[in-house]
């Protein structure tokens, strides 16, 4: 966050939401549970942090990405973040990349452009080259972003290539009807304003748009939503959420927010307990101490 | 609700004071104590039961209740009439000593019904007079006398909205709020959700001893606890975890088909009832009967 009249909470939940999409650890899946005083906007600025983590980072872990890179024909289009654009690229396919791990290569894939045209550039971050998945859609034809000044601003992410991806990068589940309302919230970041929105490109909310995350009714089955894809994390809105699907998020890094005026609240803080008492060891994100009126634990559970 | 006005909510737990104010009464004290004396000896006996459970209604009622105690609505000089005939139906089958403490809660009730005795409502209004009384509020726990305590305040001077317990959820921020009985008896959210800046849990002081710490209710995840927990993570292999009892799920499961097998040679087949799944912490499902509401697995 570059500027922002946020108040102190609202940076430490994006701050605590980006250490939830980039802290990958072989074995290990990240955990966080917080209460706070009242639910409003908590999941939503936590949101936005997993948002702006994933969209740096890449959210495939590493076994997978060199897996499917391995498995790139030339020409299939790949992903590729360079500094703070998100360009699409096509794969050029040379020598010693056809069936060797890609680890072996020391470090170097080869990269041509959209049209074809060679890019001929040795590049040795190879971690931000993904290929694009299924379910990420690059189109032309949809609202590309509606404050792209504010979401460069705020979040110091390019706005253009956010918004011609469509990727699912983090999901919130919870009251979908009050965050619907709060995703129109309006923010400032260095004198520009935008909507919480603009930077979460939920869905559900904007469907001609493309999106990142999805807001899920904690009522809904969510199996589907959470089985199999891999993306930046999940937060759990309330503790019925994080009480009923907390299971079935068990591959995801999570954030469970309880609101401690919930009745539920309570049985939500066993359940935390417990997972604490069967997790690998503590957490520590660089995050700094939770703000005044949020009470935290963070761990790193075992994949499974 | 906007940002600013959630913020609030986290603002003002960095400037929340909480307060618990112990009011004495020697009378009810000795009451108290009498009546503890027999409930400890009697709670599981039947001939003492109705005697505890009309005794100790009255006696949750005057605890937590800001009402003079010659007050219609808590009806102790009729409670004292009725604990004075059960312990004379006591006095012949229980111990004479017993019986003392029983006829001395009975007589003791029928007195503070005659006096207009009201320390914890006087000790609630002094407390909110110190303050705007429309950025006030009192709780109570339940809904039965809520009428007549905001009646009762009212014409002490003092027109405070009285709120339950449950309401404090969704209240706006106030400058004070005053609760009224012990601090455990109260939803834990009433202290780590706070909803005013002052914070006044007003109990009888004999009932401290029993009750837990303002400072343990306001947070959800206490941290001796947590610490407690990550001491003994069961996934982090320690010294001397061997001497930890472990539980052998599969043991339990073979014991429970063998048991199974016995059932089923007794009745001399299947028996259809409706079941329901549980899972054990091993992985390992049990179907148990639907109609109990109350399971009891021995493990052997």
């Amino acid at each position: 966050m570059k500027s922002a009249p946020l108040p102190e909470w609202a940076r430490w939940l994006m701050e605590l939401g980006r250490w939830l999409a980039t802290d990958r650890q072989p074995g290990k899946v990240a955990r966080a549970a917080i209460s706070v005083p009242t639910r409003g906007y908590a999941a939503l600025f936590a949101g936005m942090g997993v948002v702006s983590g994933s969209y740096r980072s890449g959210v495939l872990n590493e076994s997978v990405r060199l897996r499917m890179l391995s498995r790139l024909n030339t020409g299939d289009p790949v992903r590729y973040c360079k500094g703070d654009e998100d360009l699409k690229v096509s794969y050029g396919k040379f020598g010693k990349i056809e069936k060797e791990p890609l680890f072996d290569l020391g470090d170097c894939v080869y990269l041509a452009e959209g049209n074809g045209k060679e890019y001929g550039r040795e590049v040795r971050q190879f971690h931000y080259i993904e290929p694009v998945g299924e379910e990420e859609k690059f189109s032309m034809d949809r609202p590309v972003c509606h404050s792209p000044d504010f979401v460069k601003a705020a979040m110091g992410i390019d706005p253009i290539s956010q918004g011609f991806f469509s990727r699912l990068e983090c999901v919130i589940i919870g009251n979908k009807t009050a965050l619907a309302e709060e995703l129109e919230l309006e923010l400032q970041a260095e004198r520009v304003s935008g909507k919480v929105q603009d930077v979460l490109r939920v869905h559900e909310h904007r469907p001609k748009d493309g999106y990142r995350s999805r807001t899920i009714s904690f009522q809904a089955d969510v199996r589907s939503e959470l089985v199999g894809k891999p993306f930046g994390g999940v937060v759990m809105d309330g503790s019925r959420s994080f009480l009923r699907w907390r299971g079935m998020a068990r591959r995801h890094p999570w954030l469970a927010i309880i609101d401690r005026t919930n009745p539920t609240a309570g049985a939500a803080r066993d359940a935390i307990l417990s997972g604490l008492a069967s997790s690998l060891e503590d957490a520590y994100p660089p995050v700094g101490d939770p703000p005044s009126g949020v009470e935290a634990i963070f761990y790193w559970d075992r994949k499974r | 609700m906007s940002l600013s006005h959630t913020d609030s909510f986290y603002q003002l737990s960095e400037r929340v004071a909480f307060m618990v104010e112990d009011v004495y009464w020697a009378d009810l004290k000795k009451i108290d104590r009498a009546f503890g004396a027999l409930f400890r000896r009697h709670r599981e006996s039947e001939i003492w039961n109705d005697f505890i459970r009309r005794a100790r209604w009255v006696l949750w009622d005057l605890t937590d209740t800001p009402l003079p105690t010659d007050h219609p609505r808590l009806g102790l000089a009729k409670a004292g009439e009725e604990l004075q005939q059960l312990s004379e139906t006591l006095r012949h089958q229980v111990d004479p000593e017993d019986y003392a403490l029983a006829w001395q809660v009975a007589i003791a009730f029928q007195h503070l019904a005659v006096e207009s005795l009201d320390l914890l409502g006087e000790r609630c209004r002094d407390l909110l007079r110190e303050s705007d009384i429309q950025r006030c509020r009192l709780v109570v726990r339940r809904p039965r006398y809520r009428e007549d305590i905001e009646k009762r305040f009212r014409e002490e001077g003092c027109p405070v909205q009285v709120i339950v317990e449950h309401q404090v959820r969704t209240l706006d921020i106030m400058e004070r709020l005053v609760m009224t009985g012990p601090v455990k008896l109260y939803g834990q959210y009433v202290f780590n959700a706070p909803r005013a800046e002052k914070m006044h849990a007003v109990r009888y002081e004999w009932l401290s001893t029993r009750d837990v710490s303002v400072n343990d209710a306001a947070r959800l995840f206490p941290p001796l606890e947590a610490e407690a927990i990550r001491r003994f993570r069961v996934s982090q292999p320690r010294a001397g975890d061997y001497l930890a009892p472990t539980i052998d799920w599969q043991g339990i499961r073979w014991q429970a088909e063998d048991r199974a097998g016995i059932e089923k040679e007794r009745t001399g087949g299947d028996l259809e009832v409706d079941a329901r799944l549980h899972l054990l912490g091993g992985g390992y499902g049990v179907y148990l009967n639907v109609e109990r509401t109350v399971y009891n697995i021995e493990l052997g």
